[in-house]
């Protein structure tokens, strides 16, 4: 045998295009649904604390303050989500109140995201036994649930990825201006959602222009799908010069402040790589093994419906799609629980996986034997329970921050609406529910800030932080007893100016890992009372200090 | 055996291998106090928990602490020796899966078996652990692979009789295994026979180990209900499979649960079906003895043993996917997102498994070592069995309801939720009280990071304050504080 003929067969031209689907019975995705709505009741309630800033971004925007941090300053594009934010105003103008509705939106975004999952799935897969395999791989998948009940984009992001796989199947089985227009929206709401998202329309594109080159009206296909590259390219630009004109930037500050951690790239892998397969967190299980199994699967599907002789384009990109925001996230850290910039992933590699059915016989697929359904039932108990095994890990670990939002930032955020003066300037290194729930201006003191350009682009200083005159300061150290903490922030507490012009109120633990705890000191010309200095919560656990033990 | 055989064992081995690397030794506090009965033993003071007390039966299995006596006899490090042997158990128990599948089952079926189990956390922590879970799990396998094997011939009866009879000594609701197992083995015989020229031998062989082996617990301890100090604290729980298991590890309940649905299903899609039927009842007798004990290691790894059972009649659902020109590639799906799969899981019960070796690495095995430099014949009260009083040295009792508080050891030390606020269980509380007037601070060293838990130690009051140089050595613990009175 030659190498030639060794060569796996390309796909003839003459390849069958997916069969338009017939009107199948929605069993498995009602099944699906149902899995994936007692999944999210399962991990509710986890909001992190990086929800809030978009929480707080989307009600100044509906407030008529425009894209600010802090009302009546200059507006800073400390977010990287802007239709979530668009969205979420839109909520919270609807009378809603923004954390307790959005995790019931990121809901319904997934089951809209099932929804097409289940679209494209029939397309692929007749029977409803072959479609509910895949439908439950995503409905049990931990990551992207505890993202969708998050009060993030995750869900929004993964519902139009997967729009914009469907109108590109869409586009390729049947060139038209409609579905070249669907498509060419789903990129553009992509590119609005997540900054990476701007990558997504012209791989689509490119896509489906390689795809449709042997086709005769290819000439045609391609001058329209010019046309909506060109539209998209100036809708695009059209959008960066407004947000540069608006925030006289022309990088977000998360881009000038984070990014791929120690000094080249590829230590900044090595260290992802860690998190993927080693460990993520103290607490928190690594997922690399996870989105590792399912591209390995998604491949296996692809060459499955390759084998088969079909013809379906939206396994192929969003296989693509799948491995570039890959290419991108690789880049930049991933930290929280589950990989939250990951997460939207699963949602795309779970649609070449649905091709795996055809590496069993059809005949074994339609049999109506009690001994069947038997094996079939099995294994879908068995896909369900592994997800679940995940999940309950996940749970596990998201437990803990929700742990430390209830007993360390909520009451914290109250001490401080109650004890501060109004229009009070708070400075800390966590900016999402202190800030929120109290209300007070902000100046994001993390050395990679988010909120404040200042410290993003030139890093963070002491006299910057002491010409700002924060009237209350929360530094985040690792102990209670021993300030072990950022050098910056230590530069700070050191300074003369700092120690002269604050006092120490007491520490707020916000985990039992490492005793992070946030330091508290106010400006000592408030003259808070011994009832209000008193009042300050202990946060999680018993250990703490406050000023009177000193 | 064939070169691919060997291969393809080799890689199960090798996987195996790396898994227990990336989880490293744990040390569980409960392995420390098998090692010091194990020493007594070997220093001829009989099995008991200090040199010169009643021999009391706390060490779990008696076989796992036969075999780390003669380690100790010989001269062999304990903590080391027992991990390497826990380790070799289950590189043994994975060889014996091997041999037995492969009698019945196509390779890929049974490389999928393997592979499972190779790669499974549980199987991974047991041997890690230096605890005899893994030698629970090599002889079970035992005893399912000579039963599932045994013909017309004696001798695979009686030595799955004597792997049983060994495994009904390492704890009594193990020996439920090969009673259970031969029991299905004559009632699901192939063809519709027994060889009944091997099921009596076998069965007097087993009758005749275990009557002997309680015989000797009856002289040795006195009574036939074992006595356990620290080992066999309550009933596993509802919670610890599905909610959360003790010291805040995540549940693993779905993960046995996951392989209870496959091995139903590979035992009635199987042709083998007796050998399906063999696997699971061993495991269910198997698992009745893992829910009897509350277990502290990571992925309830106790019940290694099920996981290796469960995981034949997988062997049998592979078998049955029709063979066809994509069959290559399915087999390399389904072994490739099994292995992923159970790799990721074991991985998840490395970030608990690192909680319990810091634990032991940075309080327990310190604080041990210091109590022993400070006094070499202390007498302690505690409510932590393992690591403290092995490293010590120290005459130790465990505080229990019953424990008389009028002999004053030197030193109490209770387990707290707090370093700097006590705050205790009834019982700790009650000693604590009872002490107080005679007892006073010595120091608090944390253990854990969750719910700060904490060591207080109380010395007795006539004991003199200790020197600069003592205090200047106790360890520091789990984080940067360490509270010492002075």
């Amino acid at each position: 045998m030659t190498a030639k003929s060794r060569r796996r067969p390309a796909p003839r031209a003459d390849a069958r295009p997916a069969p338009r689907p017939p009107a199948s019975s929605p069993v498995a995705l009602v099944i699906a649904a149902i899995v994936f709505l007692t999944c999210a009741a399962y991990v509710m309630p986890f909001i992190p604390d990086d929800s809030f800033i978009s929480f707080r971004y989307a009600e100044h925007l509906a407030d008529g303050h425009g894209l600010t941090f802090n009302i009546g300053e200059e507006p800073v594009e400390a977010y990287s989500n802007l239709l979530w934010i668009v969205v979420c105003a839109a909520l919270y103008g609807a009378g809603l109140d923004l954390p307790a509705v959005t995790p019931y939106a990121g809901i319904l975004l997934g089951l809209a995201a099932l929804y097409v999952l289940w679209a494209l799935c029939r397309r692929r897969a007749p029977l409803w036994t072959q479609q509910l395999l895949p439908l439950l791989a995503f409905a049990s998948c931990g990551p992207f649930i505890i993202y969708a009940v998050s009060g993030m984009e995750t869900a929004l992001f993964a519902f139009l990825l997967l729009l914009v796989v469907k109108c590109s199947e869409d586009f390729v089985d049947a060139p038209g201006w409609r579905p070249l227009a669907a498509l060419a929206t789903a990129g553009f709401l992509v590119s609005l959602t997540r900054p990476e998202g701007v990558v997504v329309l012209p791989a689509a594109l490119a896509f489906v222009a390689w795809e449709s080159r042997r086709e005769e009206a290819f000439r045609r296909g391609l001058r329209s799908l010019a046309i909506a590259a060109a539209v998209f390219g100036v809708a695009t630009m059209a959008y960066h010069a407004w947000r540069v004109s608006y925030f006289g930037e022309w990088l977000p500050t998360p881009f000038l402040s984070k990014g791929a951690e120690g000094s080249s790239l590829v230590t900044g892998w090595y260290k992802n790589l860690h998190r993927y397969f080693v460990n993520l967190l103290y607490f928190a299980p690594p997922q690399g093994y996870l989105f590792a199994a399912m591209l390995g699967l998604g491949i296996e599907g692809v060459r499955a419906a390759r084998a088969a002789g079909v013809r379906a384009p939206g396994d192929r990109i969003a296989l693509i799609l799948g491995l570039l925001l890959f290419a991108v996230y690789v880049n930049f850290v991933d930290w929280m629980p589950g990989m939250r910039y990951h997460a939207p992933l699963a949602a795309i590699l779970v649609v070449p996986m649905s091709q795996l059915h055809r590496l069993l016989p059809v005949g074994a697929w339609e049999s109506a034997s009690a001994a069947h359904l038997r094996r079939f039932a099995a294994l879908a108990a068995a896909l369900l329970l592994a997800g679940g095994v995940n999940l309950s890990h996940l749970r596990h670990a998201t437990a803990k921050m929700t742990e430390s939002a209830r007993l360390c930032y909520m009451p914290l955020a109250e001490w401080m609406r109650a004890t501060m003066p109004p229009g009070s300037l708070l400075a800390m290194g966590d900016v999402g529910m202190v800030p929120y729930y109290s209300g007070l201006r902000t100046l994001d003191i993390h050395p990679e800030s988010l909120t404040d350009t200042y410290i993003a682009q030139r890093a963070f200083s002491a006299d910057y932080v002491m010409t700002k005159r924060p009237h209350v300061i929360a530094l985040s150290v690792r102990g209670v007893y021993s300030a072990r903490m950022d050098p910056l922030h230590w530069e700070l507490y050191k300074s003369e100016a700092f120690r002269i012009e604050y006092g120490f109120v007491g520490t707020v633990r916000n985990q039992w890992y490492e005793d992070r705890a946030y330091w508290i000191f106010v400006r000592s010309d408030l003259g808070l009372s011994e009832a209000q200095l008193r009042a300050l919560p202990e946060g999680i656990g018993k250990q703490r200090r406050t000023r009177f033990d000193l | 055996m064939k070169r691919t055989d060997v291969i393809a064992l080799a890689s199960v081995v090798a996987l195996f291998v790396a898994v227990c690397a990336a989880i490293g030794p744990i040390h569980p506090d409960r392995s420390f106090v098998v090692f010091r009965y194990a020493e007594n033993v070997a220093a001829g003071h009989g099995p008991a928990y200090n040199p010169g007390d009643a021999p009391s039966e706390g060490y779990g299995g008696a076989l796992w602490l036969l075999l780390c006596a003669l380690a100790a006899k010989v001269g062999l490090g304990l903590p080391a020796t027992a991990w390497l042997l826990s380790l070799a158990c289950g590189v043994a128990a994975l060889a014996v899966l091997w041999t037995g599948l492969r009698a019945r089952a196509r390779l890929t079926a049974s490389l999928v078996v393997s592979g499972l189990a190779a790669a499974s956390g549980p199987l991974a922590v047991a041997a890690m652990s230096g605890e005899g879970a893994a030698l629970n799990a090599l002889l079970a396998v035992a005893v399912f692979s000579l039963l599932d094997r045994a013909g017309a011939g004696r001798a695979r009866w009686i030595a799955a009789a004597v792997a049983g009879a060994l495994l009904a000594t390492c704890g009594n609701t193990l020996g439920l295994v090969f009673p259970v197992a031969l029991a299905i083995r004559v009632c699901a015989a192939r063809g519709g026979t027994t060889p009944r020229a091997g099921v009596a031998p076998a069965s007097a062989v087993f009758l005749a180990g275990v009557v002997a082996f309680h015989a000797w617990r009856l002289r040795t301890f006195g009574s036939l209900v074992a006595r356990a100090p620290g080992l066999e604290a309550g009933r596993a729980s509802f919670a610890d499979l599905f909610v959360a298991q003790p010291y805040d590890m995540a549940p693993f309940g779905l993960f046995y649960v996951i392989l209870l649905v496959v091995a139903c299903a590979g035992v009635a899609a199987s042709r083998e079906r007796a050998t399906g039927w063999l696997a699971l009842g061993a495991a269910i007798a198997a698992g009745m003895a893992t829910l009897a004990t509350r277990d502290p290691l990571p992925g309830l790894a106790g019940s290694a043993a099920l996981v290796i059972l469960l995981a034949i009649p997988v062997a049998h659902l592979v078998d049955v996917v029709p063979r066809g020109n994509r069959a290559r590639a399915l087999d390399a799906v389904v072994i490739a997102s099994l292995l992923v799969a159970s790799v990721g899981w074991a991985m998840d019960l490395r970030v608990f498994a690192r909680h319990i070796r810091d634990s032991h690495d940075a309080t327990l095995a310190p604080l041990g070592k210091w109590m022993e430099q400070w006094r070499s014949d202390g007498s302690l009260l505690c409510d932590t069995p393992g690591a403290v009083p092995y490293y010590s040295r120290w005459r130790t009792t465990l505080i229990a309801r019953d424990v008389p508080l009028a002999e004053a050891p030197d030193v109490v030390m209770v387990t707290s939720q707090g370093q700097f606020v006590a705050d205790m269980d009834d019982e700790q509380t009650r000693v604590a009280h009872a002490l107080a007037d005679r007892y006073r601070v010595l120091a608090a060293i944390r253990r854990d990071w969750t719910r700060d838990r904490a060591l207080i130690l109380y010395a007795r009051n006539d004991i003199p304050e200790l020197t600069d140089s003592v205090m200047i050595a106790f360890p520091q613990g789990i984080g940067t504080v360490v509270r010492l009175n002075r």
